[in-house]
């Protein structure tokens, strides 16, 4: 099984360089495009944190940390879940199941390979690769096996959320396949366009709110505070991780009792015209 | 649009915590200083929360790219109506509801976010309201100049949209005040177009800026942005591609 997910990643990924290098004036193009969108989403308080020397409690070096790790975790999702397999519910809706579902393999393992685009969005990785170097460099972050465990996990962590939180709300398009068709992007707006916030600031309330129903501050601000011990005790550290865990289940829970009402009613998508309704 | 898709209050739910967290990062930033860049932490509130709540006038779409996408823009060309026309109404008719289910809340959850939405003074209100229909003018026109950028390049929308909404939010000044961009950077952005997109309107209505000066920035681009946009548009509808539905 693993050997077949290793060939089929090979094969996504041959088929993604293939696509992104078919000509060089869109290699050039789409990479530029994906640079400058990252950078400039994050610039707002990338900007603010240069002016002001941070954004307490938060010093400036830890606010580029924390930049740099939105845009790491962001860029999991985007390379797992191309082709609208991270937009799940644009699948679902569009009555585009069947097409997974007659391949002679695990839907779990069509979707695991499917979206996978390595190529795509690259160079949204190195700025933030970047800026989490060069501020843990300034900060003199002592990367221990142990640190770098927890990062790796925290990462994890952040992008298993997002992916499971975008796929929990996607999952909706079972139950109400054209009002929830677009569901997926507008879940994943709402934990990504928050990323970059040191969400401190806020009320306990919407603090809470945006760890738990909106968990947008597990995209960056959480993990970052354990792991730049503005959060003290190693529990911090396990919260993303657990938290992702969670989501993932709760996802899983979803799609099989989504999948147990499509195995009755089908896609009522499409006309017998061949028309979206 | 109500009855079709309920999913628009999700946007507007995301537009409200955005604004909840920026009014709580200035409030953070501005806790240890009185001012900066000629601002103080009132004017910035407000101008935060006038930015959300005319988030839609502050970045003009008019659709145009998603109806270049979709080939609708041909029926659009048999309409017995301009295509500015035709576009501008249809944004103005989305704003309607973007109001109603968005800015309206906003402006009455005011208070509750600890934030003052009246204007400096009476005069900055009614410079105001002319440099937002003067903002306006400039964003439908940028508009449709980006519009004529895919007629010509004939590419992916979807990602030239991204890195077109990113990098104007920044330069416009919507997120942050250009006063406050560091290394005097706001100084050269406030003369670019974009600056008179949001950043203007919002520094007239907080009294953060000249309003005579503003506005004559504005004028000049909304003229020049008209008249190169009118002519580009002639141009590059010649060499329009439908990409389907």
């Amino acid at each position: 099984m693993a050997a077949r997910l290793l060939r089929l990643w090979a094969l996504y990924a041959y088929l993604d360089g293939m696509w992104i290098a078919r000509d060089f004036r869109s290699f050039i193009f789409y990479y530029l495009a994906d640079a400058v969108t990252a950078v400039a989403s994050v610039a707002g308080v990338l900007l603010l944190a240069q002016r002001f020397d941070g954004i307490p409690p938060w010093t400036r070096d830890q606010v580029l940390f924390l930049l740099g790790f939105g845009m790491v975790a962001r860029f999991v999702p985007d390379m797992m879940g191309n082709y609208n397999v991270l937009h799940i519910s644009r699948r679902i809706g569009r009555g585009q199941l069947d097409h997974i579902l007659v391949q002679p393999q695990p839907v779990w393992m069509a979707l695991l390979t499917e979206g996978f685009a390595p190529f795509w969005g690259l160079l949204s990785l190195a700025p933030g690769v970047g800026l989490m170097v060069w501020a843990g460099q300034r900060m003199g972050l002592e990367a221990t096996p142990s640190w770098l465990l927890a990062f790796a996990l925290n990462l994890a962590g952040a992008s298993a959320a997002l992916m499971a939180y975008a796929a929990l709300w996607g999952f909706a398009a079972f139950f109400q396949p054209r009002a929830a068709e677009e569901i997926s992007g507008s879940a994943v707006d709402l934990l990504t366009d928050l990323k970059g916030f040191p969400l401190d600031a806020l009320g306990p309330g919407l603090r809470t709110a945006l760890l738990t129903v909106i968990p947008a501050g597990l995209m960056a601000w959480y993990p970052c505070r354990a792991l730049l011990g503005l959060d003290h005790g190693i529990a911090a550290l396990w919260v993303t991780p657990a938290a992702a865990v969670a989501l993932c289940c709760a996802a899983c829970l979803m799609f099989r009792m989504g999948m147990r009402r499509y195995a009755q009613v089908g896609s009522s998508r499409y006309t017998s015209f061949g028309h979206r309704r | 649009m109500l009855g079709e898709n309920p999913l628009f209050l999700l946007t507007y739910l995301l537009r409200l915590l955005r604004l909840a967290a920026l009014l709580a990062v200035w409030r953070a930033v501005f806790a240890a200083r009185g001012q900066a860049g000629g601002l103080d932490v009132e004017q910035v509130l407000t101008y935060t929360l006038l930015a959300g709540i005319l988030a839609e006038p502050l970045n003009c779409r008019t659709g145009l790219d998603r109806s270049l996408w979709e080939g609708a823009i041909v029926t659009r060309m048999l309409q017995p109506i301009g295509l500015v026309a035709s576009f501008v109404s249809e944004m103005a008719g989305r704003w309607v509801v973007g109001f109603a289910f968005c800015s309206l809340p906003m402006l009455l959850l005011a208070p509750w976010l600890g934030v003052d939405p009246w204007p400096a003074s009476g005069a900055a209100a009614a410079w105001f309201g002319l440099s937002l229909a003067l903002a306006v003018v400039v964003g439908v026109a940028l508009d449709f100049l980006y519009g004529a950028a895919i007629a010509v390049l004939k590419t992916d929308i979807w990602m030239l949209d991204g890195m077109r909404s990113a990098v104007a939010l920044l330069l416009s000044g919507a997120v942050v005040p250009l006063a406050l961009m560091p290394w005097g950077m706001g100084r050269w952005m406030q003369w670019l177009p974009f600056g008179a997109l949001a950043s203007a309107p919002l520094q007239i209505y907080t009294g953060a800026g000249d309003a005579p000066t503003l506005l004559a920035l504005q004028a000049f681009w909304a003229a020049a942005l008209c008249l190169f946009g009118r002519r580009v548009w002639r141009v590059t509808r010649e060499r329009m591609v439908s990409y389907g539905g």
